[in-house]
């Protein structure tokens, strides 16, 4: 249970830096987004719809992404998401901490990356 | 396959969504979810399976819902450079509707500060700041006499004492003096009452005006007997003609003596306060009087107060004028003798149709005194209004 918390905190920490990491090269929409993250963490994180879309709409709210619609020849038109200036200052900023926080952890811990 | 768009709607049932940006959250999630039920059933899942697995992507309605309107309901809202004025200014609007009369006291009271304030930044700003409304003023200078021994600061100055003055100075540009006085004027619609000013012809070159029409006073005309000419002031030629040109050459009464119209001063001609019309001073260098006039000057560039009193003293004390040294020249800035005006506690405006929106009126106290058998006027004022 204390795990299962555990893991929720972790993810919903990182979940900003997981959305604004992916759309830093290059357009995405939401649910190339949310396959993405499962692809690349091996399944260990997912994101719901109810979760996923809403902290897209407040990343676009505080103008760290752009969201619009796009329209290719034979495909239904999708809301693809970009990185703002703004930001990208703030992804790399969450990247600073993240290191931070992850060195300071393992410091702590003597966790050492296999 | 199913209606997507009917179950995500559904689920935001209720949110009470802008509608277009509903259509276009449900149009997104809608997507999403045929996605992976496509996806699922490339994978070999039965529709039903595919189906319960896409919904349960869509996962808990609530948080969607609570999700969704925290972003159309922000309690954080994008740090852009008025977003906090915005929300204070939405608090403040609801806190005085909730408390009107509070409002009320807190709004006069900051009505009466502020007026009370802007009040006081008009005196100091009239007195202090803002310049005369002449050209390079700060050249400019009030000219008087002073009698210590008859313990009157201003005494005003004798006509022998002007004409030595100015004819023998050499720290002056120029030197003006005047006198006021009330004429009647007759002629349009009735007797009227006007305030003028008996000026030399000087006047118009030390202040740097240039008149709306005509021209200024002759020579002769600004001398003992000379010929009765008036310059309208810019107000009284709108009052009496209507701004109308043809007023050059027309002829008032003035206390039944007829003079005729030569110029019309500029709206900038303030000085001497109040005078509605110039008059010829048409004084006489042989004329012994008391000391009845006012005096203006303009320095030479570069001449000091300090030199120029300096340079008055000597050609008075060389002078035998009057026969008596009673009296001494003293001279002071312009700005340093004025002070706004208190009409008691209030500061008298007076509204000009013209871009300058208000006139203040400066006075500049002075003593006057007549020789034995004169008249004293002691502590009498000159007057005269600048526009700022």
């Amino acid at each position: 249970m204390a795990t299962q918390a555990l893991d929720r905190e972790l993810k919903k920490g990182s979940a900003e830096l997981l959305i604004l990491s992916l759309i830093k090269g290059r357009a995405r929409h939401g649910y190339e987004i949310s396959k993405l993250i499962a692809a690349r963490s091996e399944g260990t994180l997912t994101f719901q719809v109810a979760s996923l879309y809403p902290l897209l709409y407040r990343l676009e709210g505080r103008g760290w992404i752009q969201g619009r619609w796009v329209e290719k020849a034979g495909e239904r038109r999708r809301r693809f998401y970009r990185l703002t200036p703004v930001g990208r200052k703030m992804l790399a900023a969450q990247r600073r901490g993240w290191l931070q926080f992850a060195e300071a952890v393992r410091r702590i811990t003597g966790i050492e990356y296999a | 396959m199913p209606d997507w768009k009917a179950v995500v709607r559904e689920r935001l049932a209720g949110l009470n969504l802008n509608g277009a940006r509903e259509a276009e959250i449900v149009e997104e999630l809608a997507q999403d979810l045929e996605d992976r039920y496509s996806e699922l059933r490339v994978r070999g899942a039965s529709e039903s399976e595919a189906e319960l697995l896409a919904r349960e992507v869509l996962g808990q309605s609530e948080l969607l819902a609570e999700e969704l309107r925290r972003r159309d309901h922000p309690l954080f809202e994008p740090a852009g450079p008025l977003s906090g004025f915005r929300h204070d200014l939405r608090l403040a609007f609801r806190n005085m509707r909730a408390r009107p009369a509070f409002s009320f006291l807190v709004i006069g009271m900051l009505a009466l500060g502020i007026g009370g304030n802007a009040a006081i930044f008009s005196i100091f700003n009239g007195m202090f700041l803002r310049p005369l409304p002449f050209r390079e003023s700060s050249r400019l200078v009030d000219l008087d006499e002073t009698a210590p021994k008859w313990n009157l600061k201003y005494v005003g100055i004798a006509n022998a004492d002007f004409y030595a003055w100015r004819k023998q100075n050499s720290t002056f540009e120029a030197m003006a003096f005047f006198k006021q006085n009330d004429y009647n004027l007759s002629g349009f619609g009735g007797a009227q009452r006007i305030k003028a000013a008996r000026v030399t012809r000087d006047m118009l070159e030390i202040l740097g005006l240039q008149l709306v029409l005509g021209r200024n006073f002759s020579l002769y005309e600004d001398s003992p007997g000379g010929a009765k000419a008036i310059l309208l002031g810019y107000d009284l030629w709108q009052r009496l003609f209507q701004g109308n040109r043809a007023a050059l050459g027309r002829v008032v009464k003035l206390s039944g003596e007829p003079y005729a119209v030569i110029g019309v001063l500029p709206r900038e001609a303030v000085f001497p306060d109040q005078a509605e019309l110039w008059v010829p001073l048409g004084a006489s260098p042989n004329e012994s009087t008391g000391w009845y006039l006012n005096g203006i000057g303009r320095l030479k560039r570069g001449v000091s107060i300090e030199q120029a009193r300096a340079d008055l003293l000597r050609v008075h004390t060389t002078t035998s004028l009057n026969g008596n040294k009673v009296t001494s020249p003293i001279i002071a800035p312009l700005r340093d003798r004025a002070s706004v005006v208190y009409n008691d506690a209030s500061i008298i405006y007076k509204r000009w149709p013209t871009r300058r929106a208000f006139t203040t009126r400066v006075v500049f106290r002075a003593a006057r005194y007549h020789p034995p058998g004169g008249v004293a006027e002691t502590e009498s004022r000159r007057e005269w209004t600048w526009n700022p």
